[in-house]
């Protein structure tokens, strides 16, 4: 399993126990997260361009 | 007259333009029970009854008129869970971090609602930030359960179902990014709607999850909740995810049956992915066979298995939460319940691919959800696996707290409604989920209102006295 880290400023104000949990929580979950996708596959963003400004 | 606590709606709304009702005398009516009944549910957080009456004088005074322009919930009063703005009221969020936050603005929900008519009591309950509790160790107590105040609520909506079911207010709103509206709709024994994404803008609400967060509305009856929706939903400009769709009557069908609908039933998520308490179980199935008796045609059919619905719904949810939250992590973690700093933590460790793969996974799965409408009108599947659980347990917290349905609606999208089905052997309320095709809200409303007719859940209601009152000293 490739661990994911909490950031060092974070885990500095929260310190190393909540810190290791966290870390263990998303390691966990980024192993479970199903990325059986095909290579063309594109994300759920809102990113048609008519949003990125105020709309009128 | 009904007691007016138990009123609905648009039941209200008409005796109010009818001159039958004062709204002074409702709001006066309903403040009195918060003032009676809140400290043992601690649903609302901010009142102003002062302003709450004067608002409804000032409705009485225009119906006194003989003005034809009033809204659909003139004088009817209505709460806002406490992270959705109104004008110079505070927006806590339930945390200490936004203790001294004033609105500047109404969000738009809240200007919707006003414009309708209807007289705000209060800011209710929530998790904080709609993401960690049920706290203890928050400036505010949680929001205890009127079916037994030793129970949790739900969450994160939590005043709003409480003070939905206790006969605060008719009509308060929620959010929901996981299945905040309708946990909280499902152990109060309401109907809450998570309209479909872009439904109803999110300006003037904090944020949870950009491309989860939604606002529904939590009522006690299936015409009340399509009467909120319809006066909450539409085209902001403010919101950039607001759909530029027409609002369409989501009431126009619920008198017309089911008969020939194709219902598809989701059971492996009670059943198999997760196993269901026996109560829930056969609540599912006699509803089931309501609304087969009623006409429609009930076929099992599957989809990915719940765990990767809420891991995908996990990884987006946390990693844009921690976005918001990344200077308040650093600078003030002590500020933050315990409950709601475990939840966030894991959002910080997510990858930058992490997400995007979450994305994409999501993608494909609503894509995957949505062909289901190419063959049937609706889909049914559960809400929480049990009833409420005991709301000082830590233990049964940890253990039932995850144990929902309804992450992957926030998933793909479509619209899901809560509906209650009945009780638990301790008489504790139990519910299920209508989920329909993208902005076909009316649809759910029609099947649940059919559903309702026939089981009448809907019509009970807690009896506070021996529910909701506070242990002698």
């Amino acid at each position: 399993m490739n661990i994911r880290n909490v950031p060092e400023e974070i885990k500095t104000a929260v310190g190393e126990e909540r810190a290791s949990k966290a870390s263990e929580t998303a390691s966990a979950a980024a192993e479970r997260l199903d990325r059986d996708n095909f290579w063309h596959q594109e994300s759920a963003n809102v990113y048609r361009a008519q949003t990125w400004t105020e709309k009128k | 007259m009904n007691e007016l606590h138990w009123l609905e709606a648009h039941e209200a709304a008409e005796l109010i333009a009818s001159k039958k009702l004062s709204p002074v005398e409702l709001t006066q009516s309903l403040l009195n029970r918060i003032e009676k009944y809140d400290p043992g549910l601690n649903a609302f957080l901010t009142m102003r009854p002062e302003a709450s009456l004067a608002a409804a004088k000032e409705a009485e005074d225009i119906v006194m008129r003989d003005d034809t322009s009033l809204g659909p919930l003139h004088g009817v009063p209505f709460a806002l869970k406490d992270i959705i703005d109104v004008s110079s009221w505070p927006t806590t969020a339930h945390s200490k971090i936004l203790a001294d936050n004033i609105a500047e603005k109404d969000a738009e929900v809240s200007a919707r609602l006003k414009a309708a008519g209807a007289i705000l009591l209060g800011k209710l309950s929530t998790h904080e930030f709609a993401l960690g509790g049920p706290s203890f160790d928050l400036p505010w107590p949680p929001a205890r359960n009127p079916w037994g105040r030793e129970y949790y609520p739900g969450g994160s909506s939590s005043g709003s179902g409480a003070a939905v079911a206790a006969g605060f207010v008719p009509i308060a709103l929620g959010s929901d990014t996981g299945g905040s509206v309708r946990g909280p709709a499902s152990m109060n024994g309401l109907l809450g709607m998570k309209p479909t994404y872009g439904r109803v803008s999110r300006n003037g609400v904090v944020p949870l999850s950009f491309s989860l967060d939604n606002v529904g509305p939590l009522t006690r009856t299936v015409r009340d909740n399509a009467l909120a929706l319809s006066i909450i939903s539409g085209f902001d400009t403010k919101d950039p995810a607001s759909a530029e769709l027409s609002v369409p009557n989501f009431s126009k069908d619920l008198d017309i049956g089911v008969k020939d609908l194709r219902i598809g039933v989701i059971r492996h998520f009670y059943q198999k992915d997760m196993i269901a308490g026996d109560d829930v179980i056969a609540a599912m199935e006699e509803a089931l066979t309501v609304l087969s008796d009623s006409g429609a045609q009930i076929q099992e059919i599957n989809t990915h298995p719940l765990i990767d619905y809420a891991t995908c719904n996990r990884i987006i949810l946390l990693s844009e939460a921690c976005a918001i939250h990344q200077e308040w992590l650093t600078n003030r973690a002590n500020d933050y319940a315990e409950s709601t700093l475990s939840r966030l933590l894991p959002g910080t460790a997510f990858s930058a691919v992490d997400y995007v793969q979450a994305l994409r996974t999501r993608a494909r799965y609503a894509a995957e959800f949505n062909t289901f409408f190419n063959n049937f009108d609706a889909v049914i599947t559960v809400n929480n696996m049990e009833a409420a659980f005991p709301i000082e347990d830590s233990a049964a917290r940890e253990k039932y707290y995850p144990r929902q349905a309804r992450a992957p609606f926030n998933v793909t999208g479509n619209p899901a409604l809560a509906v209650p089905i009945g009780f638990s052997h301790e008489g504790l309320p139990i519910s299920m989920q209508i989920i329909t095709n993208q902005f076909d809200e009316a649809m759910a409303y029609r099947v649940a209102a059919t559903y309702d007719k026939v089981t009448q859940w809907t019509a009970k209601h807690p009896d506070l006295d021996k529910t909701a009152t506070l242990p002698a000293e």
